[in-house]
């Protein structure tokens, strides 16, 4: 059976927003899965490593239901040249569900690229998304695993790197396109690059799939 | 002028417009009739009419069967073929069919096949059960036939021995299926396509229609062809047969009853049923962007009316095509595609023989059985070994199931800025009244095919007043599963011997055909009716159909009054089209409510409709609640809270309860306590419905200060 080793990394996380690619606007919709841009970049500024990466929000082990719901921050941009506020923005953001609670994710790193990390991550608390300044998006690595997960056919649940995705052996079957924002090493500009978004039908670990599938291929 | 006689398929079940009676009037004055719905046995000089000539004529034949004993062709006989004294048409050597002129066979072979594909059931299975009452027998609309029948309409076209001259009068001179269809469209929504239970559940309309357009895309791939030895073959994708039942093999996967187990053989052609979901990866910025559900809709229909034949149904946002193994999917879509819609397909490649909408499911559900039957309860309604016998056929078939995405090439890369309403493409900047955009060419030319309707922006907005955006909906996947489960149920109801292979060999295409065309009606009437309810001018500048064309949707300055107006109507429309179709989380059919202040962006609205999980009705009302109701509590919460006025003071109390305390027994108590006073809240309660679902509905409709 082909099986693929990855770092699994459980992740506590505060009320965290991981925007919409859309600018402009008063109103900002935010993302309900963790994309490889997002979790690189913090990968990248904490621990000043470069290795792929991807993640989700995990369901509640329990009741199987999302361990966050959504609520609405609204925030006024101060102009500092001219020193007035700007239009006021209202973003949608993920809030622990239930009381004194932490939102569940998972984070994949390819084994080879992250087992040298390991005892780096174990504990380790940094911030995701946006809005870090108002206080959102901080995290606490809580739990580091070595697995082994199957590779089967199977509606892909991530948005990855479609340049990156051999790495956590995901192979395309039928894909659903879309773009992430990967800077450039100096994080001043960067370039759209395509991705692999959810829905894609691949072949790939189960633990990144939504459900199995049997179609031909 | 009239144009050479064509073969027009869509004829072939003109005799099922024929009232019984006549038959008996024949047989009373002339000591014969015919049999069945065919007219080969019938004695046209006795009758004083001149029998057909032209090649539609030659579709009477397609139930034709050989008289062993007689050695004559025949219409068949039940009985006589399972005594093996007739043998079918479809098992005769195409070489044989001396009974009708060479050049028109091909169409009977043709034809032969098509009807196969567009039946309910597979013609292989038996159980046929008694003659239904009349009329057909919708399952989601069960009085619908004696509904029509009431307003003076009646399924049969043909009433007298009279009549029967107009038939052949068609058969000979009809110029074509369109004309066919639309001439008798009212008797052939009324007339099932088989007139026994539980086969009395499609129309004869769209069984004709879906014929005509699974034998035109036959004819356009197959021909005849010489062999080596002289004799005559038909060639279809390569293939090479001389039966009808070499081309389509089995009509049956697998079954087993008292003879024994039945396995389906291999036929030799296969064709494609093609699911398509049309998606798209943009987000409405501006009212302008909905001009792209505009443009789906003017790019649906055009596929649909240049691959007619091709396209067996189209809703704005799926069809459903038959194809060939070699015809270029890509190619019938490209005009979606090259417009930066995306779409999510799912294809079945098969038998003939077995071909059918739900055979996807049918075969999924076999691989998942077999490989996952331990763990999963859902499999073991049957026993593994049923699933492993079905699967062998399939596989031993070359049955294929595939799922693809079908998009328009896009770069590996795209340099800043991206498209903000596609996301697909390079943006170009825009300054519109100070604010900048990045939109791609083809964005902004959807953008650019106008204003959806001028009060949004400018008196709506000025107002500052709360938008309702709503949308009603039809999921294909449900409307599937209900079909088998509904169709089950009718099955059980009739104690046949062999209800397990009816089941089984249910094929669901044309039953979906007949309920999108209801779907479609109900829209219709929803706006018609709804535009009759409204009371005065300003109320009817107060909502909108945004996109003339697309009835799905609708929007209107939100008020309590008005969304019970359209709350009501949708109900009453839905009573008329579909009162026996499921109305809870499983509902093929949902309306979605958005409410929320004008300057709520319109993609959140529409990401709220595009969700999956919905219910009968579905209500987003932005920082107050989201709720979802099934049509029996939507109906009996108006009937208790709304109409009754009650105290919504009480209602308040009972979810501030619910909020602090979160027990239900404390909540149980309160309204137990005021029962004598407010006996329609405890008959609610007592129903199962939570507090805050009829106080949320009682907002809504009447709403918060009362």
């Amino acid at each position: 059976m082909n099986r693929i080793k990855l770092l699994e990394l459980h992740l506590e996380i505060g009320s965290v927003i991981i925007g919409e690619r859309f600018k402009g606007g008063t109103f900002r919709p935010c993302q309900t899965t963790i994309p490889s841009s997002t979790i690189e970049g913090a990968l990248r500024h904490y621990f000043g490593v470069e290795v792929p990466a991807v993640g989700y929000f995990a369901k509640d082990e329990k009741n199987k239901g999302n361990t966050y719901e959504f609520d609405e921050f609204t925030y006024s941009v101060r102009d500092k040249f001219l020193n007035v506020s700007r239009m006021p923005i209202t973003t949608v953001y993920l809030r622990p569900r239930g009381k004194n609670g932490k939102i569940e994710a998972k984070v994949y790193i390819p084994y080879d690229k992250g087992v040298s990390l390991k005892d780096e991550l174990i504990g380790a608390e940094f911030q995701i998304g946006a809005l870090k300044s108002k206080g959102f998006g901080k995290s606490k690595i809580i739990g580091v695993n070595e697995i082994e997960s199957e590779i089967k056919q199977g509606i892909l649940k991530v948005k990855v790197f479609e340049g990156e995705a051999g790495e956590f052996g995901i192979e395309p079957i039928s894909p659903v396109y879309g773009y992430l924002f990967k800077p450039d090493k100096f994080s001043i500009g960067g370039i759209y690059k395509r991705a692999l978004f959810p829905g894609s039908l691949v072949k790939a670990p189960e633990v990144l799939l939504k459900e199995v599938t049997y179609y031909d291929e | 002028m009239m144009s050479s006689p064509k073969f027009i398929p869509e004829l072939h079940d003109i005799g099922k417009l024929v009232d019984e009676k006549v038959k008996d009037e024949l047989r009373n004055r002339f000591g014969s009739s015919w049999r069945g719905h065919v007219f080969v046995d019938i004695d046209f000089q006795k009758l004083g009419i001149s029998q057909p000539t032209s090649p539609s004529w030659w579709a009477q034949y397609h139930h034709i069967c050989y008289d062993n004993n007689n050695k004559t062709w025949t219409d068949c006989d039940r009985d006589k073929l399972k005594k093996k004294l007739h043998t079918s048409i479809v098992e005769i050597d195409f070489n044989c069919w001396d009974f009708i002129p060479q050049n028109f066979g091909l169409n009977l072979f043709l034809l032969i096949l098509a009807d196969h594909l567009a039946s309910s059931v597979s013609r292989a299975v038996g159980g046929r059960g008694p003659s239904a009452p009349e009329g057909i027998w919708k399952l989601w609309n069960q009085n619908y036939h004696n509904s029509q029948k009431k307003k003076g309409k009646i399924w049969a076209a043909f009433k007298t021995i009279n009549d029967l001259k107009n038939l052949f009068y068609e058969i000979e001179n009809c110029q074509s299926g369109e004309e066919f269809l639309s001439k008798y469209r009212e008797n052939l929504l009324l007339t099932p396509e088989d007139k026994s239970v539980p086969r009395n559940v499609t129309s004869l309309y769209t069984h004709a229609e879906l014929v005509g357009k699974i034998y035109r895309v036959l004819e356009r791939n197959a021909k005849v062809v010489i062999e080596s030895d002289g004799t005559i073959a038909i060639e279809y994708n390569g293939e090479r047969v001389k039966t009808i039942k070499e081309a389509e093999g089995d009509n049956f996967i697998y079954f087993k009853d008292k003879n024994g187990e039945h396995y389906g053989k291999k036929g030799k052609w296969q064709a494609r049923l093609v699911k398509c979901w049309i998606k798209f990866p943009h987000s409405f910025v501006r009212l302008h962007d909905i001009n792209l559900l505009r443009k789906r809709e003017e790019l649906v229909n055009c596929i649909a009316s240049y691959y007619k034949d091709e396209v067996i149904f189209a809703t704005s946002d799926f069809i459903t095509l038959f194809l060939s193994p070699n015809q270029d999917l890509k190619e019938i879509l490209k005009p979606l595609l090259d417009w930066g819609f995306y779409i999510e397909v799912e294809e079945t490649l098969a038998d003939l023989g077995i071909l059918n909408s739900i055979l996807d499911e049918k075969t999924l559900g076999a691989r998942k059985c077999v490989e996952e039957y331990e763990k999963r309860e859902d499999c073991k309604k049957k026993p593994k070994e049923e699933f492993k016998n079905q699967l062998n056929v399939l596989n031993s078939r070359d049955t294929k199931v595939y799922r693809r995405y079908l998009v328009s090439e896009i770069p590996d890369e795209i340099q800043p800025h991206i498209c903000d309403i596609c996301q697909q493409r390079r943006g170009i900047e825009r300054i519109k009244e100070t604010i900048r955009e990045w939109v791609c060419e083809k964005c902004q030319e959807i953008r650019d095919m106008g204003e959806p309707f001028r009060e949004y922006a400018t008196v709506w907005e000025e107002e500052g007043v709360k938008v309702c955006w709503f949308k009603f909906s039809l999921d294909q996947k449900k409307l599937e599963d209900w079909l088998q489960n509904a169709f089950g149920k009718y099955v059980d109801s009739s104690n046949f011997k062999q209800a397990n292979i009816l089941k089984n060999e249910f094929r669901a295409l044309a039953l979906q055909v007949d309920f999108n065309k209801d779907y479609k009606e109900m829209l219709k009437e929803f706006w018609e009716r709804l535009s009759k309810k409204l009371s005065d001018d300003e109320e009817k500048n107060d909502i909108k159909l945004p996109i003339k064309e697309y009835h799905e949707l609708g929007v209107f300055k939100y008020s309590p009054q008005l969304t019970q107006k359209v709350v009501e109507t949708f109900l009453d429309v839905f009573d008329k089209y579909f009162p026996d179709c499921i109305s809870n989380e499983n509902s093929p059919i949902s309306l979605s409510l958005s409410i929320a202040s004008i300057k709520y962006p319109i993609r959140e609205h529409w990401r709220f409709f595009e969700e999956n999980s919905k219910n009968f009705l579905n209500v987003r009302y932005h920082k107050v609640f989201d709720e979802k109701y099934t049509k029996d509590e939507l109906k009996i919460i108006i009937e208790k809270v709304i109409n009754l006025e009650t105290s919504s003071s009480f209602l308040h109390k009972l979810v501030q309860l619910e909020e602090r305390l979160q027990s239900e027994i404390h909540i149980a108590v309160e309204i137990f306590n005021n029962r004598k006073k407010y006996p329609e809240i405890y008959e609610l309660f007592s129903r199962g419905i939570k507090p805050s679902k009829f106080l949320n509905l009682y907002k809504l409709l009447k709403g918060e200060e009362q």
